[in-house]
């Protein structure tokens, strides 16, 4: 193999990992966390208090 | 913490899953005054919603089987115990009310109703074999009738001011939420997607429709006079009595953990693992989320400020810093 079928072969692989990669977390059922910056929460907080129960 | 924090006044007053009721400052959060209703040994909860009745808040406690709790009035803003009355192993639900009565229902089934005001007995439904199971069944008023479903399903619908009973309507199913009235009609979730109508009046069916995203649990909200919310760990769901559909819907990304649909301005809120989201009620479009750390279970709300009760028992005082900005710079 030459070095330029070499490093073709390895950006090859690569592209293909990473397709199978992007594929692997589309795939995924894991929830959102982030939200665009429009829809993140108004809210502050103020204060907490803790029942312990 | 499953009990909604309920603003009385300047005061936050919260029953926790320790036994314990608290009289919050609204503003610092610090307790004013508390109340350990396990004080004896007996380990008691709070887990329906508390009824502001005149002076008093009515809250029922529930305990393990042989054991017994109470209902309990909290004199106004306090957490100064003005009576309690003995109910069996206890009340799981929100309390109803009605011509000055109100009404419980027991872990045993058992159907009670009392004067607010004092605690005396009014009447009392026993079941024919009473059985103990930990969860809450709520009665509903509807006109002068009170009902209530049994934890096998039966529906039983009283004369609300003698206790007279009027009929019994057995359900090919459990009821998976509590009964809603609208209008003269009585709603709830029947096994796994049946929306279910009933006639108070007679406990006849007048109407079912399906529901998909089920099983619903708990309070079911009502809106106005025509939109139901529902909520269980799968779905969240808006339907529209007037248009007979499902306005909309949303799945858990992980499982709804709030313990019933809340209200807040012109949104929905519900909390999942971690985060308090809302939705507009027209739409159901996404309006914001909020992190938090740990499980969100009831929110109670006062003006601009909600009051989110968590699963491990701390409560936060969150405020819509939009409007406070723009009280401040004088827009509203």
């Amino acid at each position: 193999m030459t070095p330029h079928r070499s490093i073709a072969g390895l950006m090859v692989m690569a592209l293909g990992l990473g397709g199978v990669a992007i594929l692997g977390v589309s795939a995924q059922s894991t929830p959102p966390t982030w939200t665009p910056p429009a829809l993140r929460s108004p809210l502050r907080q103020i204060w907490s208090f803790d029942t312990k129960g | 913490m499953f009990s909604t924090p309920a603003v009385v006044g300047d005061v936050v007053c919260v029953g926790s899953c320790a036994g314990i009721f608290f009289a919050l400052d609204r503003v610092t959060g610090q307790p004013r005054d508390q109340c350990n209703v396990s004080a004896d040994g007996v380990r008691r909860q709070f887990h329906g919603d508390a009824l502001l009745d005149g002076e008093l808040l009515l809250i029922g406690s529930d305990t393990d089987e042989g054991d017994t709790a109470y209902v309990f009035a909290f004199e106004r803003g306090t957490a100064k115990v003005r009576w309690r009355k003995a109910v069996g192993s206890g009340v799981m639900s929100d309390l109803a009310h009605w011509k000055g009565r109100a009404y419980a229902v027991t872990v045993m089934d058992e159907l009670i109703c009392f004067d607010p005001a004092s605690a005396a007995s009014y009447w009392t439904y026993r079941p024919p074999a009473p059985a103990y199971e930990y969860r809450g069944s709520a009665p509903v008023v509807v006109g002068d009738r009170v009902l209530f479903a049994d934890h096998d399903g039966t529906i039983r619908g009283f004369e609300a001011s003698s206790g007279r009973l009027l009929w019994e309507a057995p359900q090919v199913d459990r009821l998976t939420t509590w009964m809603v009235g609208v209008d003269s009609s009585v709603l709830f979730m029947r096994g796994t997607d049946a929306l279910v109508t009933v006639d108070p009046r007679t406990g006849r069916e007048q109407r079912r429709r399906s529901v998909s995203g089920g099983p619903y649990s708990g309070p079911i909200t009502l809106i106005g006079d025509s939109l139901l919310l529902l909520t269980g760990p799968k779905t969240l769901t808006a339907f529209d009595l007037e248009r007979d559909r499902v306005r909309w819907s949303h799945p858990a990304t992980q499982e709804w953990t709030s313990s019933r649909p809340f209200v807040w301005r012109d949104m929905a809120l519900a909390a999942d693992h971690g985060r308090l989201i809302a939705y507009g009620l027209a739409d159901g479009a996404l309006r914001w989320a909020h992190e938090l750390r740990g499980t969100a279970r009831a929110i109670g709300t006062h003006g601009d400020t909600l009051y989110v009760g968590m699963l491990k028992g701390q409560v936060h005082a969150l405020v819509d810093s939009s409007s406070f900005r723009s009280r401040r710079n004088g827009l509203d």
